[in-house]
């Protein structure tokens, strides 16, 4: 270990080499003996020097003497490489500087006040949110747009506290001021109130701010707004003028008829750029998605073929999809005339967005298209045919469809078993006559089961036949056959089907077993009793195989028996993550004020997939204990358990629950985790609001 | 000269016999005797190639421990088993089965109008459908609710009686009108009709899993013949058991003709038939059970 003398002599040396290598062992030093020393390295001339002085900082830690002499350096000096490296060092510590910077702040010059600022802002913590006021009160604009560029640092941990500064800031008479406090808004989300926006839109500092925070305000006005810009000379404008209006337009059903009943069209300029932007060749995606939204909006013809050949491009198949439906009928007969020729998975694309265009009289012609599409050679199309066919077609289409699901034919049988059932529940009667009339045929067993299924029954006479029938599919040597045969006794629902379910236990593919299982748990006796209750009861507590186990631990859950808690206790601690996951999942969702027991013993599991199975279903059980053991999670050794518990403390709410992120927050490093936790923060703290993402798809598929 | 492991290289050493002997035994209750071990050694052999094991005392950890023991053992056991069968086996029980059982459980079943034969290790099928048949004959259930169960320990066994197609060898004692009347000759073999298949279910069972063989339900006749041959006495019991238990009262139980329960169990009662004795589950039950003396 080098001597103070050593140090302190080699950290004036000419070399810089000598001096860094000084730097580093000053970490071998206590924070208090290292403290001026790691200052004097930040201030250094060379940046290798000023790097490593940053780096032994992190070593030495976030203790007192070392952020009390770091803050002398936010202090007026003539070294800007120093005040620089200070902010950085500091911000690095996160919510550990911030008391020591805060000690000082009211005592700094102007230019000190602006670094303490951003030293606030950069440790992303709401408890910096008190002094970042206190300096947005400053006489000093500078600092006042320091410390509100700041606060929207801070606004995803503290969005109310954020929003209310940020839109406050729109009255003041600063115009500097008012761009921090728009951009903030923008980065945030947050909307903006559209009378606070209207003056700003034409100024030519805020305009673009404003047009851009304009997008999120939800009225028609705004939508003018970002129309009138369309036509404004500058391309960028003009963009940010076409993603606005996008972004306003996905999901507005209210402002896009009211646009399209203007009949508001674009002058020639704002046409041609509208649509280079949408052309399939441009560069920008963001651009294209929205000019493709932007077309249907103002009705501009050229759009709808262009939209529906992007419905096979994956980029911008979303945007393409919601310009057709904002084209709406009048778009059809372009459609219509796409299915029947070019590239099969175009038509595909096409036909499947038919049911949104159509209406009372273009049905006809849609079922002809449809009808011809099902014998297509490509099972793309046919597919796509057939799946439209069950919510477009009519009665007359049920026995073509069954059909198909006879002849089992290549590639189409998925979807012509949904068409079937789809059909057979809007046609019941029809479906009926359908499937009675087939009963005798053998090869059609699976397309009277599903009818069967679909209408739970009563389709060849009585119940009592339909589970008769059921049972002679199940002696098929398909294995399809028996699958859906299972399926549609599952659906039936009659304990009448309980020997048939029973018996396909011993089924010898795994997948129809399943199924049997997952049907012990659907069949009700007349008075409302689960019929195979006690058949799973033996299952969970017999089975040596995991899958089998699990598909019963389900069921279990599904019959609603009252001895589903204990028997899925043990599950859940089984060694099988497979069957514990499955027992815990189920315990969640039982009507039982006990299941937080098992489900306390299971957030301990060592396997980290069962605990995060548990801290879900603990998040909905309202019970103190169920608190503390989803903040313990916040302490789990794998990061995805913290991350998922801290997303869990958010959905269950409360002070206490803020009170334990917070807490959790100082020492977590992971920033996914971190970031899980800031999202928790301002679900509890800040659940109204108001914000939207800046995105112009619409929500679509699963969170 | 390749220095590799010749497949008849690997020998079966009889500490591993007994210890794949015992292993089956406990899983299956099939029991090999001390003579069987090349039969095991030769039929075996394949399986250690297909997963790469050079021991079959690695292949007995496999079937132990390995995350798929369990299916390789159903493998191990449909090799080790014999499935060789055809329709109207020993057809003298049949037409017992035909001529004076059937009878009588048209009589007593009449108030349920419900009827379950279970062939219980059934290999490829020709039992069940000839029980099938044979009901579907006697012209006594019109309209009943009509279940035979086939149920084998092999799934390939299973699947093939599923197919219900079968080559001339199955049918070297049927009448020619059996399979006139009830198969339709095809390229590939002559098939079970409709009507008789729709009878018929089948199942992936092991008899001594007696959880799994309640899948079954209650049945009114057992069919259970050239199998226990193959058991240790121990497993014969409680195979045995498990029938009793799965037979309504009044049941019959048919065993192969060189089976019977001596030494086994005095639970059923003898049925003297003109052709062939059989058991019987009483009425009542009866109140010891040991073996006939």
């Amino acid at each position: 270990m080098k001597s103070f003398r050593d140090i302190d002599t080699d950290l004036g040396s000419s070399d810089p080499e000598v001096r860094r290598r000084a730097t580093a062992a000053v970490a071998e030093l206590s924070p208090a003996d290292g403290a001026a020393r790691v200052l004097r390295a930040l201030g250094d001339s060379d940046w290798r020097v000023r790097k490593e002085a940053s780096s032994v900082a992190a070593t030495l830690g976030p203790a007192d003497p070392l952020l009390d002499r770091l803050v002398t350096a936010l202090f007026p000096g003539d070294n800007v490489g120093l005040r620089n490296a200070v902010v950085e060092t500091l911000a690095a510590f996160g919510r550990s500087a911030i008391p020591a910077v805060t000690r000082v702040i009211h005592r700094l010059d102007a230019d000190g006040k602006k670094l303490a600022a951003e030293v606030l802002g950069r440790a992303h913590d709401p408890i910096a949110l008190e002094a970042l006021e206190s300096l947005y009160a400053d006489a000093d604009a500078n600092v006042r747009t320091a410390a509100l560029e700041a606060i929207a640092d801070i606004g995803p941990l503290a969005v109310d506290a954020a929003s209310r500064t940020l839109l406050g800031a729109l009255d003041a008479e600063d115009t500097h001021l008012k761009l921090a406090a728009l951009e903030g808004l923008n980065r945030l989300g947050i909307v903006v109130p559209w009378e606070k926006l209207r003056p700003l839109t034409g100024h030519r500092i805020l305009g673009r701010a404003a047009l851009a925070a304009a997008s999120r305000a939800g009225r028609i006005e705004a939508a003018e707004a970002l129309a009138l810009a369309l036509e404004h000379e500058s391309p960028a404008m003009f963009r940010l003028a076409m993603v606005g209006l996008a972004e306003l337009a996905v999901g507005a059903e209210v402002l896009v008829e009211h646009w399209k009943g203007q009949g508001i069209r674009l002058g020639n300029k704002a046409r041609d750029r509208l649509l280079e932007a949408m052309a399939p060749e441009s560069q920008d995606v963001e651009g294209r998605r929205a000019a493709l939204v932007v077309a249907a909006v103002v009705n501009e013809p050229a759009g709808v073929d262009l939209a529906i050949d992007a419905l096979v491009d994956d980029a911008v198949a979303r945007e393409a999809d919601a310009a057709l439906r904002i084209f709406g009928p009048p778009a059809l007969p372009r459609l219509l005339a796409r299915v029947a020729n070019g590239a099969s998975d175009l038509r595909a694309a096409a036909i499947a967005r038919l049911s949104e265009l159509v209406e009372k009289d273009s049905e006809e012609s849609v079922r002809l298209a449809l009808r011809a599409a099902i014998a297509d050679s490509s099972t793309e199309v046919a597919s796509a045919a057939l799946a439209s066919l069950g919510s477009l077609g009519g009665p007359e289409d049920i026995a073509p469809v069954f059909a198909v699901v006879t002849e089992k034919r290549k590639g189409c049988l998925p979807a012509a078993r949904g068409a079937l059932a789809l059909l057979a529940r809007r046609y019941p009667e029809d479906a009926r006559l359908t499937a009675s009339v087939a009963r005798r045929d053998q090869s059609s067993q699976i397309a009277t089961s599903i009818v069967i299924g679909a209408l739970k029954g009563d389709v060849l006479g009585s119940v009592a036949e339909d589970v008769l029938y059921l049972a002679a599919a199940l002696s098929s040597a398909d294995p399809e056959t028996r699958l859906t045969a299972i399926e549609a006794v599952a659906e039936v629902g009659s304990d009448l089907g309980m020997e048939a379910v029973q018996f396909a236990l011993a089924d010898e593919e795994r997948e129809i077993q399943l199924s049997a299982v997952r049907a012990l748990g659907r069949l009700r006796t007349l008075d409302g009793r689960a019929a195979g209750a006690d058949r799973l009861v033996e299952l969970v507590g017999e089975s040596n195989e995991p899958e089998l186990t699990a598909a019963a631990a389900r069921a279990l859950g599904e019959a609603a028996d009252p001895r589903a808690r204990l028997s899925l206790r043990p599950l859940a601690l089984s060694k099988s993550p497979l069957v514990a996951v499955a027992a815990v999942e189920t315990l969640g969702k039982l009507d039982d004020p006990d299941r937080i027991e098992p489900l306390l013993e299971a957030a301990r599991h060592p396997n980290s997939e069962v605990v995060k199975a548990a801290l879900l279903a603990l998040e909905s059980v309202r019970d103190r204990r169920a608190l503390d053991q989803l903040g313990q999670a916040l302490t789990h050794e794998a990061w995805d358990v913290r991350r998922l518990a801290a997303d869990c403390l958010g959905r269950f709410g409360g002070r206490d629950a803020a009170w334990v992120l917070r807490d959790r927050m100082l020492g977590e490093g992971e920033p996914l985790v971190r970031e899980a936790m800031g999202r928790a923060l301002s679900a509890i703290e800040a659940p109204s609001t108001a914000r939207r993402p800046a995105t112009i798809a619409p929500p679509k598929g699963d969170p | 000269m390749s220095l590799a492991s010749r497949p008849d290289d690997i020998r079966l050493r009889p500490d591993e016999f007994r210890m794949l002997r015992d292993l089956v035994n406990g899983h299956a209750g099939i029991y090999f005797g001390d003579e069987a071990l090349p039969v095991l050694e030769r039929r075996l052999r394949e399986r250690l190639l297909a997963l790469g094991l050079k021991k079959y005392s690695e292949y007995y950890q496999f079937l132990q421990f390995a995350s798929g023991g369990v299916t390789e053992l159903d493998e191990a056991i449909d090799l080790l088993t014999t499935n060789e069968t055809y329709f109207f086996r020993e057809d003298y029980q049949l037409r017992a089965f035909g001529n004076e059982v059937l009878p009588r459980l048209a009589d007593d079943a009449a108030s349920r109008r419900r009827l379950s034969v279970w062939s219980a290790g059934c290999s490829t099928g020709e039992e069940v459908y000839t029980l099938a048949i044979l009901i579907k004959e006697s012209g006594l259930f019109p309209n009943w609710d009509i279940r035979v169960y086939g149920s084998d320990i092999s799934r390939r066994c299973v699947a093939a009686a599923r197919r219900g197609i079968y080559g001339p060898s199955a049918f070297r004692t049927s009448p020619a009108a059996f399979r006139r009347d009830y198969f339709i000759e095809r390229a590939d073999g002559s098939h079970v009709i409709d009507p008789i298949r729709e009878l018929c279910h089948f199942g992936h069972l092991n008899l001594m899993d007696n959880e799994r063989v309640r899948v079954v339900g209650r049945v009114d006749a057992v069919f259970c013949r050239n199998v226990l041959i193959y058991f240790d006495q121990k497993s014969r019991k409680k195979v045995i058991d498990m029938f009793y238990e799965r037979l309504i009262p009044g049941g019959y139980l048919f065993l192969g003709h060189s089976e019977s329960l001596l030494n086994i169990s005095t639970a059923f009662e003898l049925v003297h038939l003109s052709e062939d004795l059989i058991y019987r589950k009483p009425l009542a039950p009866v109140a010891a059970r040991g073996g006939y003396e």
